[in-house]
């Protein structure tokens, strides 16, 4: 089993030890040379926190690590983090330990799989070791094929204990991934080609080799691009020079790959579409019943298709050149210089904006979180850096100020908007990050580590290189908000709303929990003038190999 | 000046700044208890800032008072995070006299983009690197 997870390319296994799986725990720390890598054990403190790693590592590598989970509680107890996966198209491979005689039967079940089938795309029960083999590839491969997911396979512990002997390994297929069909690549192709001012609309591809892919589409026929870079991970560098509205805003071909196109889109099936094989009792989860509410854009158009983008770009790239013609070259040429200038000057013209209003509060006490993201970006702009968590309760201040270049310069949203998955999924991105020379950054809610701070601990005994910087709004603001407007609706007071909303007597110490979980870290700082230092020493400490933690004291947002 | 005129024009130029000081507490208090910092910022400077009247509801009081009263019309859609309503039972006109004058000491006066180093280094990296690709 572990030879197949080798493999499979799979780096890290993370995992809070149990009953149910220690014969394939020992393999994983035993077998091989050297023992434990590929995959190496990851010590997770909560399923949840293992689940979220597994979550933030796939979304910054574009490629899968494994979980490890222990029966019908270790499943439950990750099950909100699955969820977030499964809606974010996140791919994870799950592996349940199941013990039939064990003394604590509440821990087994006939179908543990069952408590997450309609939130994950695949699972199986193998009952043979042979079958466990084959199980785990295709659970691989179902995890990274379109719409990308979370799968499980629930292992008995009489597998896991069988010995090996002469048994073979199954050939590894990888997965084919349903691309456009060369018509429809020859139709687009033309269209790129006939343009005068083509644009494309780049989402969220799978991997970061179909980003290189995007790039040389753009370059090949000078179209403008626009990229979700700023809101999610895997798309078109923020700052190529194709990327911005271009010279000419008035477009006459529009390719959309994983997003909306005036003219043509391409995009990988949804979740829906798995819905009525997954979801069997109906529980109907928003986003992935019908009719979806609210309503989504209907793939139905004649030029709409619902193929893997990603893999259809090398389709596309090969008909263009097939007809390419000289003249259009030099057109082409034109075009990406005009683009160039005007995208250069409209970014000088936007960032301008964008850092007068973050003088806004510069000076003020409690941190401004304009200022907070301000002073972190002149030390981290020559790194190779990923911001790991979401950033929409700091007010996305990194937007049109940071440049998002890379597969994993933001990671984006949690999925389902669950909280509790920052710390976790940081510590995920922090494994991604470790052998390659990179950065994660995770402005962390405070609201969000008390849900699974024991990743300050993964991430402190891993050496992960993560620079955990709190927004420590002392809070859940999003909830004082609506309780103020609700009071507001109702006419009365809105001053009791800080009941069950506020995180005071006593305010929590988080360099305090920092430090009881070992990791190197300062704090709390409300005076904006020391941030600078402070963020330079934890940068220091993460480029050593340490983890840290800075406790900033911050306006609500 | 006898010593009882003195006494007399001290404690006419006392009253007041007493009594002022006293309003700004009490505005700042209400400021505070009614939650107002969590979209406005402890300062002012928050999110949907305050200080320096950038909005324009605090151009005079009557439409200070006017703008939290408005909110009533606004059909409830939930949950919200827009400004809430305030009725006069929530806050009385006094009450919200109060809490206007203590906005009112709001100051935001940061140096320009070009006095703030951090900034202008920003700018300044972000025009070398442009410069790079243009050539």
């Amino acid at each position: 089993m572990v030879q197949i997870l080798k493999d499979l390319n799979i780096e890290y296994i993370a995992a809070n030890p149990a009953s149910s799986f220690e014969a394939l725990q020992e393999s994983i720390v035993n077998y091989g040379s050297p023992p434990n890598t590929m995959p190496e054990l990851i010590t997770a403190l909560h399923e949840e926190s293992a689940v979220d790693m597994a979550h933030g590592y796939a979304k910054a590598q574009g490629h899968p690590m494994a979980v490890m989970l222990h029966g019908t509680v270790g499943l439950q107890h990750a099950s909100m983090a699955i969820y977030q996966c499964y809606h974010d198209k996140t791919p994870v491979v799950i592996i349940v330990g199941r013990d039939d005689k064990f003394f604590r039967q509440e821990q087994t079940a006939n179908d543990i799989a069952g408590i997450t089938r309609a939130f994950t795309k695949w699972d199986s029960q193998p009952t043979t070791l042979q079958e466990a083999l084959k199980d785990i590839q295709t659970a691989f491969n179902e995890a990274i094929t379109p719409p990308m997911g979370p799968t499980v396979v629930v292992l008995d512990t009489d597998i896991q204990k069988e010995e090996a002997g002469q048994l073979k390994i199954p050939k590894y297929k990888k997965p084919e991934i349903p691309a456009i069909s060369k018509r429809n690549a020859t139709k687009i192709a033309k269209n790129l080609m006939e343009a005068k001012n083509s644009r494309i609309h780049v989402g969220r591809l799978r991997t970061h080799e179909g980003i290189n892919k995007a790039i040389e589409l753009a370059e090949l026929t000078g179209s403008s691009v626009r990229t979700s870079a700023t809101s999610g991970p895997l798309s078109f560098p923020e700052r190529h020079p194709l990327c911005g509205e271009g010279y000419n805003k008035d477009y006459d071909y529009v390719l959309g790959l994983e997003s909306d196109g005036k003219n043509t889109s391409i995009q990988g099936p949804t979740l829906l579409s798995r819905a009525d094989k997954r979801d069997l009792s109906n529980i109907g989860f928003g986003f992935i019943r019908k009719p979806v509410i609210p309503p989504r854009r209907d793939l139905s158009g004649e030029n709409d298709l619902t193929a893997d983008a990603e893999a259809s770009i090398p389709i596309i790239i090969e008909e263009y050149k097939r007809i390419q013609k000289a003249d259009n070259i030099s057109d082409t040429e034109e075009k990406i210089r005009l683009d160039t200038s005007a995208n250069i000057r409209k970014h000088e013209k936007d960032l301008k904006q964008t850092l007068n209003k973050k003088r806004k509060g510069w000076n003020s006490s409690p941190v401004s979180l304009g200022r907070l993201y301000a002073e972190l970006w002149p030390l981290i702009k020559d790194l190779d850096w990923c911001l790991s968590s979401p950033t929409v309760f700091s007010s996305r201040h990194h937007v049109g100020m940071w440049e998002h270049n890379k597969p994993y310069s933001y990671l984006g949203m949690h999925g389902a908007g669950g909280i509790g998955y920052c710390i976790g999924a940081s510590a995920g991105a922090g494994l991604a990050a470790k052998t390659r020379n990179r950065i994660v950054i995770n402005i962390q809610c405070d609201g969000d580590l008390n849900y699974t701070p024991g990743s300050l601990w993964t991430a402190t005994h891993h050496n992960l290189p993560l620079l955990t910087i709190m927004h420590n709004n002392r809070g859940y603001h999003q909830e004082v908000m609506y309780l103020q407007y609700m009071a507001g609706v109702r006419d009365r007071g809105t001053d009791r709303m800080h009941i069950g909303t506020t995180l005071r007597e006593p305010f929590i110490d988080y360099a305090k929990l920092a430090e009881a979980y070992g990791m190197n870290n300062e704090g709390p700082i409300d005076n904006p003038n020391e941030l600078s230092a402070a963020y330079k020493r934890g940068i220091n400490s993460v480029l050593s190999g340490e983890p840290y933690l800075i406790d900033v004291i911050t306006e609500p947002r | 000046m006898n010593n009882n005129n003195f006494k007399i024009i001290l404690l006419i130029m006392i009253i007041p700044l007493s009594s002022l000081s006293s309003d700004i507490e009490e505005g700042k208090k209400l400021y505070l208890n009614q939650g107002c910092y969590g979209c406005h910022g402890y300062n002012g400077t928050g999110r949907y800032p305050l200080a320096g009247d950038v909005s324009g509801i605090m151009t005079n009081k009557d439409l200070f008072i006017t703008f939290l009263r408005l909110r009533a019309d606004i059909n409830p859609i939930n949950p919200s995070n827009s400004m809430p309503n305030y009725s006069k039972s929530m806050i009385d006109d006094n009450e919200a006299e109060l809490l206007y004058d203590y906005i009112n000491t709001f100051e935001d006066n940061p140096l320009k983009l070009e006095d703030i180093p951090v900034l202008k280094e920003i700018l300044e990296s972000a025009t070398r690197k442009n410069n790079e690709k243009n050539n």
